[in-house]
């Protein structure tokens, strides 16, 4: 089963980069797509992140404080297949 | 005031695209301002009957001006439209009617009523053909009565050309002469774009002579008179103001050139630039408030150009207070720019004191 | 009038636009939080009954015109996925060549008019549109969509007072999602159905649960017919709920995640799927073919309109795009 990053999201129309604040799941959680799984630091305001995907945690590689750019990757879940749209960066070459 | 038909004739009207199609017969007529766009409003309907008006008391009140008495019982209900007293829903609808091939022109009863409409006009009608690529255009035409000089005080005698100019998309004509009228108008309904004639009151009454079918491009400036001294550059009913003042200087031998843009946007930049260099000074006029008014682009434009080293002297602005207009007809007139103001202002330039 | 549920060509088509309008908007939720989308998407997920049902009970040559949070009622109208999504990444093969933006993506040719980035700014053009069908008795009707916030707009009662006076064959169809942006429209209306609007300028007016996609099909038929035998217009109110923020940059102040959850478990497609699998007009199969169908194609057109080469920015291409440039043809 494909490995899908957990991005830094882009929030508002101006942002650039996020700071990364803590995770709400651990290594080894099955979650579902919607589900909020981190909250992050952007223009002064903390906002949650959400899975876009179904899957289980394999790696949380962000941590506290560190500055990521919108689109960064935060984490990675072995995605269970589902009918969605997948991750998308196929189509994105 | 017969001076400015007579340079007309003189001059002859321009004849542009279009000019061979129009009726062409050298009938020397008069008609007033307001007999010329009702005669030009009914051979467009009667050509084209994709053309079709709405807006306030056009029917059977037949305007507010008188300017379509008449039309409601030659075309009936479906092509002179009353609306209910909605200038939103007057420009959207013209807006819509546009978009889906018909010629609609629509009357805002004064052009103060504009700001009733802004959003229909600003960021709808001018802006629809741009965001979309290009896939649509808005070939709608709004008429307007402008200006001072009736005694309708603040929120029915202005002048807001300069808002208009400012927005990419739209077209912006102010006829000064029954001639123009009917030209302008004329190529304001076959312009695909969104164009705003603005017709100042006081000019309804005025007497010109006309030819039927007469067409005048957007974007064209008519020299009025040719002169050596000076330039003035003016609009609408101050183009006549400034030909009278001409009259006047000539007795004194300053020798006047007036040019009169016709169309605000696109303007004839090249046209201004050349009359304002053979001379060398430029006095500008409009009856619109001085601050952020239409001469100023034009005083720019004179400026950043290489007219700007055939200056003798500093551009002048003869223009309307930055005021609000006053109801008291003295009040009124002090206002905006007379006829002794451009004699005064012109003498001051030309005798470079 | 027919039973969209048990027709199975009618089912699979509205499963295939319903899916494809969530699949869409997904899609351009996961590529901006990616930074591959410009400016700001107002997304529909969650109201797609109601744009489905009401181009559902049209004809190809009718007209919409359509709001900032227009995708789905383009989708649902037969737009090009490609040219749209070319269109929100900037590229020159977008419906308005980059120019535009997903607030005013038109498809003139399949009868969309526009969406619009002005509150109630389309309303007023539709009307318009509406008189140019009675005009040149072309028998087509146009459809007006808007949100319960711009029911307050000066716009919207302008538009439908004169819609009603003229008997104009325009259908109100009013997406009541509950909010305007943060504003809940229990507090923004006195009213309890924005559908009592039509009455009061003479024209009949009807609350629909915009979840259902037969209710919405159904109603905009009848308003439709109407309209088209000159009877005038009707204000259609599909109750619905938009499941994301009002646009990218809403951090949901004002509602509450429950309320969300709710909502989203009475999910329109979902529950359009059930009357299907009930009428038994499709078979499971079919239902997971026509998501697939769905995926699929916007996933064709992401890599399409991606590849695709950007609007060119030059001075020149911006000044020649201001001012239409072919006479109208008017008699000059």
């Amino acid at each position: 089963m494909p490995e899908v990053p957990i991005r830094m999201p882009k929030m508002s129309m101006t942002m650039e980069e996020g700071e990364f604040g803590s995770w709400m799941i651990a290594v080894g959680d099955t979650i579902t797509k919607g589900q909020p799984v981190a909250v992050v630091m952007t223009d002064k305001v903390e906002m949650e992140v959400e899975s876009e995907v179904e899957g289980t945690v394999t790696r949380l590689t962000a941590q506290e404080g560190d500055t990521i750019a919108v689109g960064g990757e935060l984490g990675y879940v072995d995605s269970a297949e589902d009918e969605g749209l997948g991750d998308l960066s196929d189509l994105l070459g | 005031m017969t001076t400015p038909a007579t340079t007309q004739a003189v001059e002859n009207p321009t004849d542009g695209p279009g000019g061979a199609a129009d009726g062409g017969t050298d009938d020397s007529r008069e008609l007033t301002y307001a007999e010329s766009v009702r005669e030009t409003l009914g051979d467009l309907m009667a050509a084209d009957e994709r053309v079709f008006l709405m807006g306030e008391d056009i029917g059977v009140y037949g305007g507010a001006f008188g300017v379509t008495t008449g039309l409601l019982e030659r075309f009936g209900r479906e092509r002179v439209r009353d609306t209910p007293i909605s200038e939103i829903a007057i420009v959207g609808a013209g807006v819509g009617a546009a978009l889906c091939g018909l010629r609609p022109i629509v009357e805002l009863q004064f052009s103060d009523f504009v700001t009733c409409a802004m959003d229909q006009i600003v960021n709808q009608a001018a802006k629809i053909h741009f965001m979309l690529g290009g896939a649509a255009q808005v070939p709608l035409v709004i008429r307007a009565p402008a200006g001072s000089g009736t005694g309708a005080a603040a929120q029915h005698s202005q002048s807001l050309e300069a808002w208009f100019a400012h927005v990419p998309g739209i077209k912006v004509v102010m006829p000064a002469t029954p001639a123009d009228a009917m030209g302008l108008l004329r190529a304001a309904v076959a312009d695909p774009n969104p164009v705003l004639v603005l017709e100042h009151k006081l000019l309804y009454k005025q007497k010109g002579v006309v030819s039927r079918g007469h067409h005048v491009p957007l974007g064209t400036a008519e020299v009025r008179r040719r002169g050596t001294d000076l330039t003035i550059v003016a609009t609408s009913v101050m183009v006549g103001k400034a030909v009278a003042a001409a009259e006047e200087l000539a007795a004194e031998g300053i020798d006047v050139t007036v040019v009169d843009p016709r169309t605000i946007t696109p303007l004839d930049e090249t046209t201004i630039l050349t009359e304002v260099a053979a001379t060398g000074k430029a006095l500008l006029v409009q009856e619109a408030p001085r601050t952020a008014g239409f001469v100023a682009e034009i005083a720019a434009r004179i400026a950043e150009s290489d007219t700007f080293h055939t200056l003798k002297a500093p551009l002048v602005r003869l223009c309307g207070l930055d005021v609000p207009m006053a109801y008291a007809p003295e009040l009124e007139k002090a206002s905006v720019p007379q006829i002794p103001d451009i004699v005064g202002a012109a003498r001051q330039l030309a005798k470079g004191d | 009038m027919r039973d969209l549920a048990k027709d199975p060509d009618l089912a699979r088509q509205a499963l295939e636009t319903m899916w494809t309008a969530r699949r869409f908007e997904e899609a351009v939720d996961q590529l901006f939080a990616r930074g591959l989308m410009h400016g700001t998407m107002h997304l529909s997920i969650g109201q797609e009954a109601s744009a489905t049902g009401t181009c559902l009970a049209l004809r190809p040559d009718d007209l919409i015109t359509s709001t900032h949070r227009g995708h789905s009622h383009c989708v649902a109208k037969g737009a090009d996925l490609t040219r749209m999504m070319a269109e929100l990444l900037a590229k020159d093969s977008g419906y308005c060549r980059g120019r535009g933006g997903s607030m005013h993506i038109a498809d003139v040719a399949t009868g969309n008019l526009g969406a619009n980035g002005i509150v109630g700014g389309g309303i007023p053009i539709a009307v318009g549109a509406a008189l140019a069908q009675k005009i040149t008795g072309s028998g087509k009707v146009v459809v007006s969509f808007f949100g319960d916030g711009a029911a307050n707009e000066g716009a919207f009662h302008e538009a439908a007072n004169l819609a009603a006076v003229w008997e104009l064959p325009v259908v109100f169809v009013c997406e009541n999602n509950h909010y305007g942006m943060s504003m809940a429209a229990d507090e923004a209306f006195a009213i309890e159905n924005i559908s009592a609007r039509a009455g009061a300028y003479g024209f009949p007016g009807v609350t629909v649960d915009g979840n259902d996609l037969q209710a919405v099909y159904e109603m905009v038929s009848s308003a439709a017919e109407r309209a088209r035998a000159g009877r005038g217009p009707t204000l259609v109110e599909n109750v619905t709920y938009r499941w994301k923020g009002h646009s990218k940059s809403d951090k949901n102040l004002y509602r509450t995640r429950e309320e969300i959850a709710a909502w989203q478990e009475r999910d329109p497609i979902t529950r359009f799927e059930d009357a299907v699998r009930k009428a038994g007009s499709l078979t499971d199969p079919d239902i997971t073919a026509a998501r697939k169908a769905a995926t699929d194609a916007v996933r064709e057109a992401i890599r399409t309109a991606n590849a695709a080469a950007p609007a060119p920015a030059t001075r020149e291409v911006l000044l020649d795009a201001v001012y239409a440039t072919e006479p109208t043809g008017v008699p000059a």
